[in-house]
């Protein structure tokens, strides 16, 4: 990308500037280097001073209004044409991202090579299509909701991707996903949908559900409302290690690190409720406790103390999980601690 | 990708309509700062244009090819409108000409864009120390947005002396910038 050979790490500002691939991110003009630099920063945040420096002076030189700008005129016209969002995409889990710049580059290559892989083997018979694939990148802030040529709708989240044949072939209809998006498949079951995102591709026989994968993050989520859904994860060449079948309200979160896929329950309805104005335990224990905190707040708990025997019965009103688990520790003598969104009690 | 934007848009799909603002706003905006040097009424301009396109999406051509030079167009016949509206008023008012019909310069248009005297002051001082060639290439580059590549092509030169030419300018820039700041401390 650089010129100069060297790596952003010793780029002063004049090598922000003068680099192509930033100024691309700073213009919104393409995906991938808005991953990249996206990520690249966050990785680096003692260059945050050099950054601004830089895009302060791409301001200076170009006539590129702040985003707060064009965030007023889009608000504006909203209220002009009587918006609303068109549906609200659940806030991301918290997700830790850890992995080392670089990364979205290299995933391209993952799955260009499964796909090559793909058309050797012809081990899924990947029909190859006359029609330029589609490439549609949402560089706005809200989520963009379009149609696909089977009619399958598409909500995709802001800085995310989906890469896609104009008109899908004989068998599969496969898309490709960098990013998060909705999907509303409709149903033709001789052409299952495919999604693919990395190593792991969801194939679905009409259905709605949602893919949840910033690039750079280690842990995807794939979300199903209602339908059926298979998940699997492949290796490099194509070989399924591991595949789940999912129901209505079921969910798949796979670590990219270790490789490991597992299903577990989730509310699709809306976003948890911090408080709740009445629960009612009765002689229950851990594992009851915990499926119904899970249930009503979306919070995980886990036991790591080796006090297992108990029941516990009580009653709460305008209660959160915490204030539960709390009066359950007070009770039962134990010690909790809050990480994120679970709660562990010792 | 935009046709089929367009074409959802003139069928009263608010979700492409929005997909068309996002994408063009910036350029339309600069575009139209161009034309009107003039920071709000750009804004006004565009805002209105949407407006009218919402307003009129029925009776819109739904097979536009070229939405971009679409929007352009009327963009550029709006505020042309409105340059000789406002010239006509200032003529009863007396005020000053209205330098209509002039082309501003790359450097002008920059310097009108920063909203507070200092940075126009300081702006206008540093790339007054740039020279010509410099500020040449730095408009192909940043405002015209190409590619090393391309303005090497254009410019007879090759990339590696567009490149240093550009890096060396901004270094300059930087430092004539720094340097104005400490003197307006002082």
């Amino acid at each position: 990308m650089a010129r100069t050979g060297k790596s952003p790490e010793q780029y002063q500002v004049e090598d922000f500037v003068t680099d192509e691939s930033f100024i691309n991110y700073f213009f919104h003009l393409n995906a991938e280097d808005t991953r990249f630099w996206e990520t690249w920063l966050l990785a680096n945040p003692d260059f945050n001073k050099s950054v601004d420096a830089a895009k302060d002076m791409l301001r200076s030189l170009t006539l590129t209004l702040t985003d707060r700008e064009i965030n007023d005129e889009t608000a504006k016209i909203k209220t002009a044409i009587g918006y609303d969002a068109p549906f609200p995409l659940r806030k991301r889990p918290a997700i830790v991202r850890l992995l080392p710049f670089g990364k979205a580059k290299r995933r391209q290559k993952v799955i260009l090579s499964f796909l090559l892989i793909l058309l050797a083997g012809g081990y899924f018979l990947y029909h190859i299509h006359p029609d330029r694939p589609i490439e549609k990148f949402n560089n706005s802030s809200d989520p963009i909701v379009f149609s696909l040529a089977d009619g399958t709708t598409v909500t995709l989240a802001p800085q995310s991707v989906l890469r896609y044949a104009s008109g899908f072939g004989d068998k599969e209809r496969n898309v490709f996903l960098n990013g998060e998006a909705q999907f509303d498949v409709s149903r033709a079951t001789d052409h299952p949908f495919m999604v693919h995102d990395g190593d792991i591709i969801a194939t679905v026989l009409g259905t709605t559900f949602s893919v949840k994968a910033p690039s750079g993050d280690s842990v995807m989520v794939v979300e199903l409302i209602k339908g059926k859904l298979k998940v699997e994860n492949v290796n490099s060449t194509g070989v399924v290690l591991n595949s789940i079948v999912l129901n209505p309200d079921e969910r798949v979160v796979y670590n990219r690190n270790n490789h490991r896929l597992f299903k577990e329950r989730w509310q699709s309805q809306t976003e948890f409720p911090a408080q709740v104005d009445h629960i009612l335990f009765q002689r229950n224990n851990f594992d009851e406790i915990a499926g119904k905190i899970k249930a009503v707040f979306g919070v995980t708990v886990v036991n790591k103390s080796k006090k297992m025997n108990w029941m516990f019965s009580g009653e709460f009103e305008n209660a959160t999980a915490q204030d539960i688990i709390k009066n359950i520790c007070v009770v039962e003598r134990l010690n909790y601690q809050i990480t994120g969104d679970s709660i562990t009690i010792n | 990708m935009t046709v089929n934007n367009w074409r959802s848009m003139t069928e009263g799909d608010k979700g492409s309509f929005l997909a068309i603002y996002q994408t063009y706003y910036q350029a339309l905006f600069c575009y139209g700062f161009s034309l009107s040097v003039d920071r709000e009424l750009t804004k006004d301009c565009i805002q209105e244009l949407f407006v009218e396109i919402w307003n009129s999406r029925p009776s819109l051509n739904k097979e536009v090819k070229n939405v971009r030079s679409y929007l352009f167009t009327w963009l550029r016949r709006k505020i042309s409108r409105e340059l000789s509206r406002l010239a006509k008023e200032s003529v009863f008012n007396e005020t000053t000409e209205q330098s209509d019909g002039i082309q501003a310069s790359y450097e002008e248009l920059l310097i009108a864009f920063q909203q507070s005297d200092e940075k126009k002051e300081q702006l206008r001082s540093a790339l007054s120390k740039l020279t010509k060639k410099q500020l040449e290439i730095i408009k192909l580059k940043f405002f015209e947005n190409l590619s090393y590549q391309a303005i090497a092509t254009q410019k007879s030169l090759t990339p590696r002396t567009v490149y240093n030419t550009i890096y060396e300018s901004i270094r300059q820039l930087r430092e004539s910038m720094k340097l104005l700041l400490l003197h307006l401390m002082i």
